[in-house]
């Protein structure tokens, strides 16, 4: 049974001014999903890790396809993008959005297909 | 004379995260995946794996999404932690994102959830 696709993904090289401003991941929780055509069915959510060896900036929105959720690590410069979702969406234009964004300069992306086997009876 | 010895600051690493795909193994799917149960399930887990790292229970977010007629979105927040369960109880099936600093906790979730919602997991480990 396949529920839809995950689209994954890794980004390096953002500008340090992007990747450490919650206002810059609120932004793209807020604008993303319709920017895609999918629909945020509750407010999203945003919190902040703090340890020893820096913070992570993390927010996630439901969507009525799934969610779409995101982890920004200033001191490494890196974003992780995690979108799934019931419905067809451009993983191409979901990446320019970000790109235009944070700037990164290297990405490494996965597109999962969610789900699992029929079982075969018999 | 000497200089106190310190500790280097551990490297700054990115979270782990990891996508499962779980299947109603017991029971009917309407009642493994019945909303109030999954809720307090994943309520139920989120604190005592709190009490674990000594975050109090008020650490503990969780939001939910209801579909109709039937389906459930649940998202549950901790420090350094966060899950989100898609339930499917026309399929039996359910789904596990999970993202954490700590790659063991994560595996613990999957293990844990699943034994509480009886459901059997596959797991597909992300990086």
């Amino acid at each position: 049974m396949k529920l839809g696709w995950h689209w994954i993904l890794d980004a390096r090289g953002c500008r340090p001014e992007r990747i450490a401003d919650p206002a810059c991941l609120r932004e793209v929780l807020d604008t993303l999903p319709a920017h895609l055509g999918l629909t945020a069915v509750a407010p999203p959510q945003h919190f902040e890790h703090r340890e020893e060896s820096g913070t992570t900036l993390a927010g996630l929105v439901l969507l009525a396809e799934s969610h779409l959720s995101l982890h920004a690590h200033p001191a490494l410069g890196v974003l992780q993008v995690d979108l799934f979702s019931c419905a067809h969406f451009e993983p191409g234009k979901a990446l320019a959005f970000l790109e235009a964004r944070y700037g990164f300069t290297d990405v490494e992306q996965r597109l999962l297909e969610r789900g699992l086997p029929e079982r075969r009876s018999g | 004379m000497s200089i106190p010895a310190r500790r280097p600051a551990p490297a700054p690493r990115i979270w782990d995260r990891h996508q499962s795909t779980l299947r109603v193994t017991a029971g009917t799917p309407e009642d493994a995946l019945e909303p109030a149960r999954v809720c307090e399930v994943l309520r139920e887990m989120g604190h005592r794996m709190a009490a674990a790292e000594g975050t109090p229970a008020g650490a503990v977010q969780l939001q939910t999404h209801h579909f109709q007629p039937q389906g459930l979105s649940v998202v549950v927040v901790l420090p350094g932690l966060r899950a989100v369960l898609h339930t499917w109880p026309e399929h039996g099936l359910a789904t596990l994102d999970l993202a954490g600093a700590d790659p063991v906790g994560l595996g613990q979730w999957v293990t844990e959830l699943a034994v509480g919602l009886r459901m059997e997991p596959n797991l597909q480990p992300t990086g």
